[in-house]
């Protein structure tokens, strides 16, 4: 193996050395490995990478502009359709917001069938992720187990709110409906299961020799870096900051249960691999203590037909699978909000992936990217 | 295919053996049915449920379609599943024009049928139809992939009825106007109105 | 027992540190001002120890319905663990001072806000549109701008004429049939 492969300031090193004619090369807007419609040109020495710089806005589809003509329940559906790889976070992220401005209380039972289907969405969005990053790094298999269990997940939410991907369920003031006994049944039997699914997941692919030879030491954001580029979510843990909003700026019933945050030590890919794989048992860890406490009452609050929130302006944020999910809403006292402003994870994320890939190889950069679990969708809004 | 081109068809009478071509288009049809090599072509919330389609549960190479590829020169299928913006829709009919012949489109999805949610967007394409010629619509948003492997099923169907015999409706190239260039409908006008004001022209 | 956020009044540190007026909302932790004391500000909120703003989670515009266009800064401490919300106002010739120089998320963040409402900002190493493309000529977030003007919904008016049952105008007898029969 050569001896620089894998080094960051492998650009600084080549100082002395041979250097090839600049080649700038284009990947995308149509690219398997760009996980959607991104552009990245990309500026290379021979094989390694000077800079890459996304060209984003293929998937613009003008949501915070078209939030500002639509009521405040027809704003869960809309935004269900930004990062539709995590719809529950979407939804509890307009639902929030319009409880916050309206100061309204949610029973407790709603809070707790939230709770659990945000944890549920988060380990299928990571199943996802799983299933991507290994068809990235050059394996198939791994995709098929991964979906095997994330079918699993599919179910239960389709059980419950009738929908596959986008679900609407989370509204503001509650639920759509509420849970019946055959979901909790369900719930329970793949949560029995499931860990040990996981474990297969690991063996198969974790330990392989040439995952861990692509992903050690690539990829490297330090802490510093992290925060200077307000990383959030695994990418940000990755680099061994413990941030968890679920901990640190506890929303909902979050701070009844217990659980851990894992921290990565390096933030390379290989951390960022494995913090998502601990945060996978971690929710599934959440769900059945959720299960357990699962306290009586109604599954709504009582709400005007239209909502119409009194002026002002809030700032709420969330844990969704990629990362802290903030929502800027200001309202002007109508029926529609005056200015709905998204911050995506993934948007803020991307932006580190060139100081990232900066002086790897070529191949690295797919894996790289892979790392962060992008959604375009989540990034172009 | 010299058994169309060469000194025993007559394009003036416009008729062979009928026999002959029947079987010949028989074969070719089943042979083109049974491998229909799609594109990579996901761009949003719909192509999660085309990978879904892809993956063990719903089983897509039972129909012969596994065949992902990346490339648009060694695809068939052009499964557009997701919103279009003015910005994309450029590319993916860049991307439709690389492909080699025959090739068939399908739109996945309300955003590609019509736009969809997005259809009030100051960026969004209403209909990929508007630039490509669709050859079956899939509704819903997302489609199940259930749903997906119906429509592509109804391409299958198309399919059979193809008949390499010029002149006929169901020419092999008979929905592209001539030899594979589709001529934009009067429909598009504001399309393409609104993405030049963008800065992009849909027409090349 | 779970690490909550601190709340911590940053009045007094403000009061200290901040030589220009500005208007706080200590319950809220909103801090408003003119957006031309920004290059003053950052120092302070990055450099105090006891601020030490260190994580800039978010940056975006709003158009004020007196057409007022504000920035707002979404700022936290990842080390002291509190965070504020910073409302600057844009002058009439929409030039803010950028925060590059003191995070590096604010990079794309700025070039999101000026893509969708045309805020210059001042000092930004590459201010380019993210979203649309560079020859677009219109700033879709603002108020003026009306989705309608670029894109008249030709199709979904086209749909509407076509499903929408035509009104039928039957003139009402002056005298009903019952009635009718009565006399």
């Amino acid at each position: 193996m050569n001896p620089l492969y894998g080094q960051p300031d492998l650009m600084e090193k080549r100082q002395d050395d041979l250097h090839t004619q600049e080649l700038t090369l284009n990947v995308g807007p149509q690219h398997p490995s760009t996980h959607g419609v991104l552009r990245l040109v990309i500026v290379s020495d021979g094989e390694i990478i000077k800079s890459v710089e996304p060209h984003l806005g293929f998937l613009h589809r003008g949501m915070e502009k078209n939030s500002e003509s639509r009521e405040y329940r027809m704003l869960v559906p809309l935004w269900d359709r930004a990062d539709y790889l995590s719809a529950m976070h979407m939804d509890y992220m307009v639902s929030s917001a319009a409880e916050a401005l309206m100061e309204i209380e949610v029973p407790r039972r709603a809070e707790y069938i939230r709770v659990i289907m945000l944890e549920l969405q988060r380990i299928a969005s990571h199943l996802f992720w799983f299933a991507s990053i290994a068809l990235d790094s050059g394996a198939t298999t791994p995709m098929f187990y991964a979906f095997r269990e994330r079918e699993k997940v599919i179910d239960l939410l389709e059980l419950v709110s009738g929908a596959r991907l986008l679900y609407n369920y989370i509204r503001p003031g509650g639920l759509r409906n509420d849970i019946d006994a055959r979901f909790i049944e369900n719930t329970s039997k793949f949560l029995k299961t499931f860990p040990a699914y996981l474990d297969e997941c690991e063996q198969i692919y974790s330990g392989n020799a040439i995952f861990i030879n692509r992903a050690r030491k690539v990829g490297v954001l330090t802490k510093e870096a992290a925060i200077a580029y307000a990383a959030s979510g695994p990418v940000l843990r990755g680099s061994g900051v413990p941030w968890d909003l679920r901990k640190d700026e506890p929303y909902s019933v979050y701070p009844e249960f217990s659980f851990d945050i894992p921290i990565g030590e390096n933030g390379d890919v290989l951390d960022r691999y494995q913090v998502r794989f601990y945060e996978m048992r971690m929710s599934a860890e959440i769900v059945r203590q959720a299960l357990e406490g699962l306290p009586e009452g109604g599954h709504t609050a009582k709400l005007p037909s239209v909502i119409k929130p009194k002026a002002g302006e809030v700032y709420v944020r969330q844990e969704a699978s990629r990362g802290e999910l903030g929502c800027y809403l200001v309202s002007e006292g109508g029926s529609k909000p005056w200015r709905f402003h998204v911050r995506p994870p993934s948007f803020v994320n991307l932006a580190a992936l060139n100081k990232m890939a900066r002086g790897h190889l070529f191949a690295d950069l797919i894996m790289i990217f892979a790392s962060l679990d992008v959604v375009l969708g989540d990034v172009d809004k | 295919m010299g058994l169309i081109d060469g000194h025993n068809f007559d394009p003036q009478q416009g008729k062979l053996p009928g026999i002959v071509l029947t079987s010949l288009d028989w074969i070719v049809n089943v042979a083109r049915r049974n491998s229909v090599w799609p594109l990579t072509m996901g761009l949003a919330c719909c192509a999660i449920e085309m990978i879904c389609t892809s993956a063990a549960r719903y089983d897509i190479s039972r129909f012969g379609m596994e065949v992902f590829r990346p490339s648009p020169r060694q695809a068939d299928l052009m499964i557009v599943a997701g919103t279009v913006s003015y910005k994309m829709a450029a590319r993916v009919k860049r991307i439709y024009e690389q492909m080699p012949e025959p090739k068939y489109v399908v739109a996945m999805g309300s955003c590609a049928n019509s736009g969809g949610l997005h259809a009030d967007s100051y960026s969004v394409l209403r209909g990929i139809d508007k630039i490509l010629p669709v050859d079956v619509y899939i509704p819903g948003c997302p489609p199940r992939p259930e749903a997906l492997l119906n429509g592509l099923i109804t391409l299958q169907r198309r399919i059979d009825k193809q008949t390499l015999h010029r002149g006929k409706p169901n020419f092999v190239f008979a929905n592209r106007l001539g030899e594979g260039s589709h001529q934009i409908l009067p429909e598009a006008a504001v399309e393409i109105e609104a993405a030049r004001l963008m800065g992009i022209d849909l027409t090349k | 027992m779970t690490p909550t956020l601190n709340k911590p009044d940053f009045a007094p540190i403000l009061v200290e540190r901040i030589k220009f007026p500005y208007e706080y909302d200590a319950s809220r932790q909103i801090l408003r001002l003119d957006a031309e004391h920004l290059p003053s500000l950052f120092p302070v909120l990055k450099g105090d120890e006891r601020l030490a703003f260190d994580y800039l989670r978010g940056l975006t515009g709003k158009e004020q319905p007196e057409g007022v266009y504000h920035v707002v800064y979404m700022l936290a401490s990842i080390s002291l663990r509190h965070d504020l919300l910073v409302v600057a106002k844009a002058p009439e010739s929409m030039q803010v001072p950028s925060a590059t120089p003191y995070w590096a998320s604010a990079d794309w963040l700025e070039r999101e806000t000026y893509d969708m409402f045309g805020i210059v900002f001042t000092g930004h190493p590459d201010l380019r549109r993210i979203y649309m493309e560079e020859t677009v000529s219109f700033f879709p977030l603002r108020k003026s701008f009306k989705v309608l003007q670029v894109v008249n919904l030709y199709d979904l008016g086209g749909a509407e004429r076509d499903f929408a049952k035509p009104k039928k105008e039957t003139p009402k007898p002056a005298v009903s049939a019952k009635d009718a029969e009565k006399l």
